[in-house]
This record gives structure tokens, C-alpha cells and sequence, in this order.
């Protein structure tokens, strides 16, 4: 993985509902080869022209919105107050910053020192923080910031560590990347990668995607939460950095395709890719909608183990985006011509 | 340099309680523009203008709240607090430990399929961090005892207002080394950037009995008002210096003040507080024989996070007050 493209994807703002920034940059980086439509709900669906028609038609999936806000209020004083775009834990808006239309706000409440017993014990709502952006009353506010605007998390791209990586919007930019860098490279076969819109507030873009694309089998190639740290026993920690891909046989949207599922181990052991499925049923992804999508669509999930998901402060390791881009790869080849 | 600037250069290094030296090298530069610079024993950095008449003690404290690394594992640390961090507010904070070099860490968020829905605030102080290295890695570099802080932030918001990490209390030695700048007297000035205010106040303990003042002049950050707060509990961000009213201060000296403000055109708030007053004033007062001592409160949101608030016309406006101040009294 090259990773300039990673951070530059993910440094782009789009939530659900406001991709346009990041489908136009995938657009300027497509190669020759490649043709695209953008369909109704604004997916991308691009065709990569190889050098055969394979006998089963196969699509990757990678969705281009991230979780982030949405202005709701203004207060007289000038406060901005927020809702979140898909599911984010308080303790991702509280005492951090966002953006909204680039300028920068920080997000607090009055000081712990003011909080009776138990506001002290709880990290506020959402809902209940309020976003400073230094304006002195709502008129001078409203000059800058409408309700309705999007809100992301101020938090940039580092590198730190073995191999780790800390950003704002890794679920799923890294699937974006993925699928950009196969379709800058030559391919055997045609197939299609669709970058869809509005994941994350319930799997929306994939929904109307599947159904335009109509493919026989479907890759989702995304990013999943890893509980791998400290206090947190074994059985609970879902997945970890370092151990590779993961391929999950179950999750809260989507029961995958037992040979599928068993088919990724085969490929990833024959081929030394590390690889390691969730040992909890837990999080859920565009597979859900594809899966039973035009009567039912064979479907598999090649994600990327991710800590503190949906925050602005993403971790993941970059030995693992190896193994999904590597088995995403060979599963592309072994699907198609299966 | 503007007051922007001078804030930019107070905040840029860290200095968790306890470890100050580290922001001493930074900022000694800086502060020997104002006078003759030494240090003490408990890591005070002293400020010293010779002169006559009055002995005038300036007090603004240089450490931080942050953490230190009590644990060193695989991938990550274990944290203990530092003087009042807000524990609500490490889930995702980005941290800078500082070891033999600086390290980078994230501190670690609970998912919510772990947390149970029920509070998963610290109740004990205590955190992780991930740093990415393994122990035998980390080892090299980092040691039980050393201490981490908030990665630095500095951001201007709007036209007037400064978003930070340790502006409590550097946002104090802006305003007394500005006030420094702006007054004219003859008199006898110390300016003490005092350690370890925020695990309880040993720098200023000190400097009370090493510094023969006849009176102190105590500057720190207090509460602005946000949405959900009080408003009889906070002043007010650009409504000036907020004037401490307090049992334990000189009455004479909080009213000379309020005179110097309303005669100078200076904005100006009470801050009224029915016992100890919660900075190193509630130290220097009963230091020695007792040194008769005021407070001027910077008004700042968001206390003790690393996304402190403050407006630098309170600066400007706090800083002239004193200078006034320093020329009467």
C-alpha cells in the first residue's frame, strides 16, 4: 500500500450524503483501462477492462463515506451543536476538534471542576457538547455556518510505532485504497469495483449498487474493530493488529457464504497471507445489503482489524492492509474464474 | 511580538508538574528579555528585576496536569494522572510521552460492545496508551516514572481567541511577562513561573518563603461561561480580568483593582469565592510571615482538556490592570 494515497484519501472529507470529494478523487486517479458510471444514490461503479471475460462476473466493494456530524443548532451566544453521521461514541466529540466547511471548532462542556457527582462519572452526549468556533454571537455564526452543514473530525495522518498508523476515517478509505491501487494495476480479467455511498448510515449505497451491478459474487473489502488492548480478555477482543486479514463467518448483518468463508483460509494459507476471522459476532458492513440483493448474491467480507473505529483516532497497522489487498487480489482471480 | 505569538512560544513546550526543567530550556530565551533568570531548588523558573521600595512577588504557575507512565507492555503503557486531568476526556486523546525522545501515543477507547452501556469513565486515574512498540522496544526508550502530556495543539479561532494545550496556566505568564512589558516603576519585581501548582502547590510554597515579597500578585485561568454552565459560577470570555474577592486575599488590594479598572477603562468581573481560592495564592498568603496577596483570573473555557479556551484581549486587558497595579500600590 502506497501510503501517500492512504492518507491523502483519508484526509478527504466526505460523510454520508457529502462523498462528492472523495468519488471525484478516485475518479482523477482511475487508469485508462478503467470506465465508470455514477448511479442515482451516487455510487462509483467502475468497469476494469482485462484480458478476458472471466466466467463469473465479480465486484469489489469499498465504501467512500466516513462517520462524522451534522450542524442541528446556534445558539445566541454562537455555539454550534451537532448530530452525529452514523454511529460515533461520545467520547470521540468530547474535547476534541472538527471541522465544518474548514474552518476549525473545539468540542466542550463546562469544566469538570463544575460537575456535580455523577456528570463527572459520564462523558457527555453528543448531542449535549457544544462546538466553539471563537464566533461571539449567532449572527456572526450563521455568516459561516449553516444547520445542515457537515462536521469531521480534525485529526491527521500518523505514522508511529511498528508499522501503526492513527487517522480520521480509515473505515473505510483503506478499502477505497485498496481497490484504487487493483485497478491501477493490469488485469487478467474484467471485473467491477464499486465505491459506495452512504454505508454508514445503513448500508444505503450498497443497497441500490448491488442491484445495478447484478454481479455473481461480491467482495467487500473494509475495516472491522479490534478490541486488542490491555484489561480486555482474549475472548473479547474480536480481532488484533498484526494478525492479518480478517474473514468473518458471522456478523450482526450478515451470515457469509460458508465456502467462501472457507475458501479465503484455503487461498490465504496456500499463499503465507496472514489472516484470522472475529471470534464475536459483532459490527456489520455493505455485505449485509448485497448478500440478498437481485436474489442472492455470494458475498465475503476481506476486512482490515481497526481499534477505536469511528473515531478520529483510528489505529491500524500497516502489515494488515497487506494481507487484505493481497488476498482481496487472489479471491478476485479464484471467484472469477471459479 | 503579538500577544498571539507570545502565547504560541509559552505553549509550545510541554512541562507536566514535576518536570518543568524541560519547559525551562525552552523558555529561559524568552524570559531573560524581562530580567535576570535563575532557578530553585523546587523547579521554579524566577524572573528578576532589581529596584526600590515595595517588593512585588508576580506568580503564574509553568506546569501542566499530564500523566506518568506507570506500566510498560506490549504495544502499550500504563497512566496515571497528573494533577486534575479530566478523565471524561483521554478516550482517543493523542499524547506525547516523554522518554529518553518523545513518543507518540494514542490513548486507548473502550468499544462499546465492552463497555456495557455503563460508565466506563476512570474512576482511579488510571489509563492505556498505545504506543506501537513492543515492551523490549519501548524499554529502550521509555522508563516507569516518566511522564507524558497532551500532544501539543495550538489554534486560532475566529479573530481573538486561542484554542491550546497548556494554556492553564502559560496563559498566566503571557499576561504578567506582557504586564512586565507594559508597566513603569521603579519598584522591586520577582516574576515566579512556579512548578507543581496542580499536584498542590510546592513551587509557590517555596518561592512564598525564598522571595521576600511584601505583596503577591497571583494570575491564573478560571471557568468562562459554555452553554451548560452556570453562569453565577464563570465570568465571562473578553469581559476583562476577573478580580478575586476572597476571604483569604487582601479586600484593600482587590478593591485597589476594581478602581484601577474603572479609572483606566479597563473591562473587569468579580470573581467572589467563599474560602481558598483554588491557585497558588491559598500558599503564598500564609508563606513566611504572611504576604498579603490578589488574584486576577484570566477567564478560559474547557478547563484542564487540551482544548483550553482563552481570548487574548482578557490578556492584553489583564496585563495593563496589573501594570497599573504595580505603579500604585
Amino acid at each position: 500500500m502506497n501510503m501517500d494515497l492512504l492518507e491523502k484519501l483519508c484526509m478527504l472529507n466526505g460523510t454520508s450524503g457529502d462523498e462528492n470529494a472523495v468519488r471525484n478523487t478516485i475518479i482523477n486517479m482511475l487508469p485508462n483501462d478503467c470506465s465508470y458510471t455514477v448511479d442515482a444514490i451516487g455510487n462509483l461503479i467502475v468497469d476494469k477492462k482485462g484480458e478476458i471475460e472471466p466466467k463469473n462476473k465479480v465486484a469489489l466493494f469499498a465504501h467512500m463515506d466516513e462517520v462524522g456530524f451534522i450542524v442541528t443548532y446556534i445558539d445566541d451566544d454562537g455555539f454550534v451543536f451537532v448530530n452525529s453521521v452514523g454511529g460515533i461514541d461520545d467520547s470521540a466529540l468530547f474535547s476534541k476538534k472538527i471541522t465544518i466547511n474548514d474552518m476549525t471548532g473545539v468540542a466542550g462542556t463546562k469544566a469538570i471542576h463544575q460537575c456535580s457527582g455523577n456528570e463527572a462519572k459520564k462523558i457527555p452526549a453528543i448531542n449535549n457538547v457544544s462546538v466553539d468556533f471563537g464566533f461571539e454571537n449567532k449572527e456572526e455564526a450563521e455568516k459561516y455556518i449553516s444547520l445542515g452543514d457537515f462536521g469531521y473530525f480534525k485529526s491527521d495522518f500518523v505514522e508511529y510505532g511498528d508499522g501503526f498508523i492513527k487517522s480520521k476515517a480509515l473505515d473505510d478509505r483503506v478499502g477505497c485504497a485498496v481497490l484504487l491501487e487493483l485497478l491501477q494495476k493490469k488485469s487478467k480479467i474484467n471485473y467491477t469495483a464499486v465505491f459506495t455511498v452512504q454505508e454508514e448510515v445503513g448500508t444505503r449505497g450498497a443497497t441500490v449498487g448491488a442491484y445495478n451491478v447484478k454481479p455473481d459474487y461480491a467482495i467487500v473489502v473494509e475495516t472491522t474493530t479490534a478490541s486488542d488492548i490491555p484489561d480486555t480478555p482474549d475472548r473479547k477482543k474480536v480481532c488484533k493488529l498484526g494478525d492479518g486479514a480478517v474473514v468473518s463467518f458471522m456478523d450482526r448483518g450478515t451470515i457469509y457464504n460458508k465456502d467462501l468463508y472457507k475458501k479465503a483460509f484455503e487461498i490465504a494459507k496456500e499463499n503465507d497471507i496472514p489472516c484470522q476471522t472475529k471470534t464475536v459476532v459483532a459490527g456489520g458492513n455493505d455485505a449485509s445489503a448485497i448478500h440478498k440483493s437481485v436474489g442472492g448474491i455470494k458475498t465475503i467480507a476481506v476486512s482490515l482489524p481497526c481499534r477505536y473505529i469511528h473515531s478520529g483516532s483510528s489505529v491500524c497497522n500497516s502489515k494488515d492492509i497487506y494481507a487484505v489487498e493481497k488476498l482481496t487480489e487472489l479471491l478476485l482471480e479464484d471467484f472469477a474464474n471459479g | 511580538m503579538t500577544t498571539i505569538e507570545l502565547l504560541e512560544k509559552l505553549t509550545s513546550p510541554a512541562g507536566v508538574a514535576g518536570e518543568e526543567t524541560s519547559s525551562f530550556e525552552t523558555l529561559k530565551g524568552l524570559v531573560s528579555l524581562y530580567g535576570k533568570v535563575s532557578t530553585d531548588v523546587s523547579g521554579n523558573i524566577i524572573v528578576q528585576r532589581e529596584g526600590t521600595g515595595k517588593h512585588i512577588l508576580l506568580d503564574a504557575h509553568l506546569d501542566t496536569i499530564g500523566f506518568v507512565i506507570t506500566e510498560i507492555m506490549d504495544g502499550f503503557v500504563r497512566l496515571s494522572k497528573v494533577g486534575g486531568v479530566d478523565m471524561r476526556t483521554v478516550e482517543g486523546m493523542e499524547i506525547t510521552i516523554h522518554g529518553t525522545e518523545d513518543v507518540y501515543g494514542v490513548i486507548c477507547t473502550v468499544p462499546p460492545h465492552l463497555s456495557d452501556g455503563e460508565s466506563r469513565v476512570s474512576t482511579d486515574g488510571t489509563c492505556v496508551a498505545d504506543t506501537g512498540l513492543t515492551k523490549e522496544e519501548a524499554e529502550k526508550i521509555i522508563a516507569v516514572g516518566d511522564k507524558a502530556s497532551f500532544k501539543k495543539s495550538f489554534e486560532i479561532l475566529g479573530e481573538n481567541r486561542i484554542s491550546a494545550t497548556y494554556l492553564d496556566d502559560r496563559a498566566g505568564i503571557a499576561v504578567l511577562l506582557k504586564a512586565l512589558e507594559y508597566v513603569n516603576t521603579d519598584k522591586k519585581i520577582t516574576l515566579v513561573c512556579s512548578a507543581q501548582e496542580e499536584t498542590g502547590g510546592t513551587g509557590a510554597t517555596c518561592a512564598g518563603y525564598n522571595i521576600d515579597a511584601d505583596l503577591s500578585v497571583v494570575v491564573d485561568v478560571s471557568f468562562a461561561t459554555t452553554p451548560d454552565a452556570d453562569p453565577k459560577e464563570c465570568g465571562k470570555l473578553n469581559g476583562g480580568a476577573m478580580i478575586g474577592f476572597s476571604p483569604i486575599l487582601n479586600r484593600q488590594y482587590s478593591e485597589m483593582l476594581v478602581n484601577i479598572a474603572k479609572e483606566n477603562d479597563l473591562p473587569f468581573q468579580k470573581e467572589v469565592m467563599g474560602s481558598r481560592t483554588g491557585t497558588n495564592a491559598d500558599h503564598i498568603t500564609i508563606s513566611k510571615g504572611g504576604i498579603p496577596s490578589v488574584t486576577v483570573s484570566i477567564p478560559q473555557r474547557y478547563m484542564h482538556t487540551p482544548i483550553e479556551v482563552v481570548d487574548v484581549r482578557d490578556i492584553e486587558n489583564c496585563a495593563e490592570l496589573i501594570a497599573r497595579f504595580i505603579e500604585r500600590v
